[in-house]
């Protein structure tokens, strides 16, 4: 169904902006992970509809960070205004599960793609758990501001540039914590998930297969099963990250 | 019969897009959803009422399971580029999976068959005329620009093939730039019982930018008046049903292929954006 929601916030946050839509309960059910397609505009330019990943969910409302403004779609988002009209469609996919013993919650990822893991962060810590977010990014500017976030997360940076946090600082970091974590959740680009895959192999001698899982990194141009461009190996064939994922098993994918 | 002319004769929006076939491929409506654009039946978005249209042709469908370069969509400025392929796993898992599916459908089920070995397209229609619930088989004959006499001959022994293989309805989907007399010499050997125009065209998006190139078959709201441009020319004298298909984005675009000569209309790519316009076409035929 494709449903409609009102723009009733929108802040700036960091190098991006904080939208929050006032939405219907079919929209409000979008899980950690699951994502909402939103159409840009009626002039069907730009032509496909973009993927929304919510950061968080309120009693009647959702909410969206966005930072990646090179994208027509996002941009064209970016410039609607309070009490506009979105077009959204969704949930789609299948999101995060995290089992109840699972109290210690690592988060890592790229700023460009971390609002799954925000709104995973929500969640984990309305279940009083423990969340420890790394994110990575070219500059300072374009990681998330800590004040954006709640005070319980522990919160590490690593930036390209060395402004905040050295090009390294992931790597180490995340040889610290993950012997803390009985949980992992990652989003990023192939690079950056190879890279974690081989830090969680390294620092945890047994299988990891139920400890990390991670948003793929493929384009979600239909959400539907249809296009086939969100395929996804598995080791033990294609999958359909729109259908069977976003959200897999890190253990599991073949980047 | 146009829409206008279908709905003052009461004739709801009946169409028989084979009426020279003994059974024919008779549609409760002449909206159609395009060869994958829903996958096997499997791939629909919330909200598109599947059982509403007049049917919809699957996902391609070879003998054997075809995965190769993976698939790609790359937008271009009103629409995009589909870089799909073959991809599928065989006929044999294809029945297997999504014929319980078929079964059920309450819109009837085209299946796409491709492939150019004429024993390989007539393996895979036979087994499809075996399987409940397939009410007719598309495939794509001739390519664009294609040798008229070499590739005639070739198209020929392709749709021979299927029709020997299968007691079913076929339907040829050429390129738009298939000359009148390719057309007449396809219609006149009664191998095929509808034409579809058209197959998209190849398409290639360049960004300066970054250097990178995208190819794949391109869908987007200009192929539209093109499309019904050669529907009108063709209408007139081509004794079969003509599909339109490629390009169509609104009712008006619908309307406007209906008018002209279409007895159906695929829609594509635009379902993923606005996955209500066939229903909205649907209805509005309906009055
Ligand atoms: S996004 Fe098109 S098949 Fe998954």
């Amino acid at each position: 169904m494709t449903l409609t929601a009102v723009l009733t916030e929108r802040t700036e946050l960091g190098q991006g902006l904080l939208l929050r839509v006032q939405a219907r309960p079919e929209l409000l059910a979008c899980r950690p992970g699951q994502f909402l397609l939103l159409r840009c505009g009626p002039d069907w330019t730009p032509y496909l509809r973009r993927a929304l990943f919510p950061v968080d969910a309120g009693h009647d409302s959702l909410v969206f960070w966005i930072d990646s403004l090179a994208d027509e779609g996002i941009a064209w988002l970016s410039r609607r205004r309070v009490g506009d009209v979105l077009d959204l469609i969704g949930p789609l996919g299948k999101g995060f599960a995290l089992q109840a013993q699972q109290r210690r919650l690592l988060l890592v990822g790229q700023a460009a793609q971390v609002a799954p893991l925000l709104a995973l962060m929500q969640v984990q810590l309305s279940r009083q758990g423990s969340v420890v977010l790394l994110l990575q990014a070219p500059t300072a500017a374009a990681l998330l501001p800590p004040g954006a976030l709640p005070p319980s997360v522990e919160y590490y940076t690593a930036t390209d540039d060395g402004s905040a946090g050295s090009a390294d600082a992931l790597d180490s970091l995340l040889g610290e914590v993950t012997p803390w974590a009985d949980a992992l959740a990652a989003a990023g680009s192939p690079a950056f998930l190879r890279q974690v895959q081989r830090r969680i192999a390294a620092t945890r001698p047994e299988p990891y297969r139920g400890f990390a899982q991670a948003v793929a990194p493929v384009p979600l141009p239909c959400g539907s099963g249809a296009c086939l461009a969100c395929l996804v190996d598995t080791g033990r064939g294609h999958h359909r990250a729109c259908q069977r994922g976003p959200v897999f098993d890190l253990a599991e994918l073949v980047l | 019969m146009s829409a206008a002319q279908r709905r003052e004769s009461g004739a709801a929006s009946l169409v028989n897009l084979a009426p020279r076939h003994k059974v024919g491929l008779t549609l409760a409506n002449p909206v159609l959803l395009a060869a994958g654009v829903v996958g096997y039946g499997d791939a629909v978005l919330p909200g598109l009422a599947l059982g509403r249209l007049g049917g919809f042709v699957t996902a391609p469908v070879t003998r054997r399971p075809w995965r190769e370069a993976l698939p790609q969509v790359a937008e271009t400025t009103g629409g995009l580029l589909w870089q799909r392929g073959l991809w599928n796993p065989g006929v044999r898992v294809v029945v297997r999976d999504y014929g319980p599916l078929w079964r059920r459908s309450r819109a009837p089920v085209i299946v796409h068959l491709a492939g150019d070995d004429p024993d390989e397209l007539a393996a895979v229609a036979a087994t499809l005329e075996q399987t409940p619930g397939v009410a007719g088989l598309e495939l794509d004959l001739l390519t664009p620009y294609q040798d008229e006499a070499g590739g005639l001959e070739e198209a020929a022994e392709q749709a021979l093939a299927v029709r020997s293989a299968a007691d079913l309805p076929i339907l040829a989907r050429v390129p738009l730039s298939t000359s009148d007399e390719a057309v007449q010499a396809l219609v006149e050997r009664e191998l095929i019982d509808a034409l579809v125009l058209a197959q998209p065209p190849q398409g290639l998006r360049y960004r300066p930018a970054d250097g990178l190139a995208a190819t794949g078959h391109l869908h987007g709201r200009a192929l539209a008046p093109l499309l019904a441009a050669r529907i009108a020319e063709l209408a007139g004298w081509v004794g079969l049903p003509l599909v339109a298909c490629g390009g169509i984005h609104s009712l008006e675009d619908a309307l406007a292929c209906l008018a002209v000569g279409a007895a159906a209309v695929q829609i594509d790519t635009a379902l993923w954006v606005d996955p209500l316009l066939p229903e909205r076409i649907v209805e509005a035929l309906e009055g």
